[in-house]
């Protein structure tokens, strides 16, 4: 049996029918055509599927479609203002912190909900903050700077 | 892809039980979901019904009552994280939840769920396509087999919840709600078996988890060990608690529990007993912890050898226990 749910995604409101065996990965990637979360090992365990639900990350592949329902999804296609990037993507682009980017949108949400959270991380605290997500490619160390650099724009900003 | 399942979400306790009673096997609930919808995707189990325990409102509240502290079963991992009545009240239990997963999976699952965990196998979590071709064969797929302990006669695999721990040296509870309500010791509720890992009969389950308020002179301390900083199992975890006599600095009362060693979380009663009216001497401690662990059977649900375990879980009780000696005071 099909359910009703009515969610908002990246600011949009929708009213769906969803089967209760979808994920919201499927929901988002298959039904919305939003492809930024990636469906990796589908397990919970490499990160590439995160995204913001009531402002804390998730793992879309083991979260029900059906439990965004009543709830505000974001997912990196929604994190831009506009044509304005939000500052942990500008930094992300600054510090080269990504190679093949599989792992970018669901790293990018990380570092920006731990800083929404703590907008002045220690360097401990971003390695904690984005360690539900895997990257194979660069070695941490400049997505970490990038996460370092935001924050101190943000603060100087804020 | 999940297989297809119905999916119920009922607003109180009480229609839940309605559900579970009327649904029995077919149905499992569903809480965080962090692994009960992996275990979906891989195959290993598949029910025809969900029955979700989050939109219940009341079961996802930490509140204090004479003396103790509540806490719903459907209060998630980062709740309990950022909770200052457990960061002030219970220093292990704080820790022990920051250690658990990732940010990701402490937002989504639930300290019922982590109770209730499904016990981790070598055999079955390494084996692929996921568990397809050991159908019917071992204990835990419905037959009489059990590949991990050759001979075994039950099902060995490993409850590798962090929580358990340190909630049993914490001296927990639980509230247990089905047709009629009872409440037991939390360490009680293991089996010890691997299959059917909790005494919760099909159309219950738990509604609060009640942890005493600490008396003056304590201290308590959690402790795991794994490969991976996150998103690792636990090869052991360790929990203490220790009563201190202020005046004399000896152990008045003493709580050891060893996680992730065999199908339930273990107390090591004779370490406990060992220690009480002692002084905390290395030594001391060193000679009740291995009395303690002789004869405890080890299963390994990663791999790692036996004996490895049973040194580095001798090492981190060890360790545990003179940090909850420290921090008492």
């Amino acid at each position: 049996m099909k359910h009703l749910i009515e969610t908002k995604i990246n600011g949009i409101s929708y009213r769906l029918e969803v089967e209760p065996h979808w994920t919201l990965l499927e929901l988002l990637r298959d039904v919305l055509r939003l492809t930024g979360a990636k469906d990796g090992c589908g397990m919970g365990e490499c990160g590439s599927c995160t995204v913001i639900m009531d402002g804390k990350t998730i793992y879309s592949c083991l979260t029900l479609a059906v439990r965004a329902d009543g709830k505000e999804v974001l997912t990196i296609e929604g994190l831009a203002r506009g044509e304005e990037l939000d500052p942990v993507q500008k930094a992300f682009i600054e510090y080269g912190a990504f190679q093949c980017g599989f792992c970018t949108p669901g790293m990018i949400l990380s570092g920006k909900a731990l800083l929404d959270e703590n907008p002045n991380p220690t360097e401990e605290e971003i390695r904690r903050g984005i360690s539900g997500n895997l990257c194979r490619c660069t070695g941490y160390n400049m997505i970490v700077e990038a996460i370092q650099s935001a924050s101190e724009k943000r603060v100087k900003r804020g | 892809m999940l297989n297809r399942f119905e999916y119920i979400k009922p607003n109180t306790v009480d229609e839940a039980i309605f559900n579970l009673a009327r649904l029995g096997k077919e149905a499992k609930i569903l809480a965080g979901g962090t692994d009960l919808l992996a275990q979906i995707k891989k195959n290993r189990i598949s029910p025809r019904y969900l029955i979700d325990l989050m939109t219940i409102s009341g079961l996802g509240q930490i509140q204090e009552e004479d003396g103790e502290i509540g806490i719903g079963p459907g209060v998630t991992l980062s709740s309990l994280e950022k909770s200052t009545l457990i960061k002030k009240r219970f220093g292990s239990l704080w820790k022990a939840v920051q250690v658990i997963g990732a940010p990701q999976i402490r937002n989504m699952a639930t300290v019922g769920g982590n109770l209730c965990v499904e016990t981790r196998c070598k055999y079955m979590d390494f084996s692929h396509p996921w568990g397809r071709e050991i159908s019917g064969k071992c204990f835990k797929r419905g037959g009489a087999l059990c590949h991990v302990v050759k001979g075994g006669d039950r099902c060995h695999a490993v409850m590798a919840g962090d929580l358990a721990a340190v909630l049993i040296a914490l001296n927990s509870k639980v509230l247990i709600k089905g047709r009629s309500e009872r409440m037991i010791f939390l360490e009680d509720l293991y089996t010890g078996e691997g299959k059917g890992v909790t005494r919760l009969n099909p159309d219950e389950f738990l509604t609060q988890i009640r942890v005493p308020f600490l008396p003056p002179h304590s201290g308590t301390s959690f402790l795991k060990y794994r490969w991976r900083e996150s998103l690792d199992f636990p090869i052991v975890s360790a929990a203490a608690w220790v009563l201190k006599n202020p005046d004399e600095g000896i152990g008045q009362e003493i709580r050891l529990v060893l996680g992730a060693l065999a199908s339930a979380p273990i107390r090591l009663k004779k370490t406990e007993d060992l220690l009480r009216g002692k002084m905390p001497r290395d030594h001391i401690i060193e000679e009740a912890v291995q009395e303690g662990m002789e004869g405890i059977p080890i299963v390994s649900c990663s791999g790692v050898p036996v004996s490895y375990i049973r040194r580095m879980a001798q090492t981190f009780a060890m360790k545990a226990l003179r940090e909850a000696y420290e921090a008492s005071h």
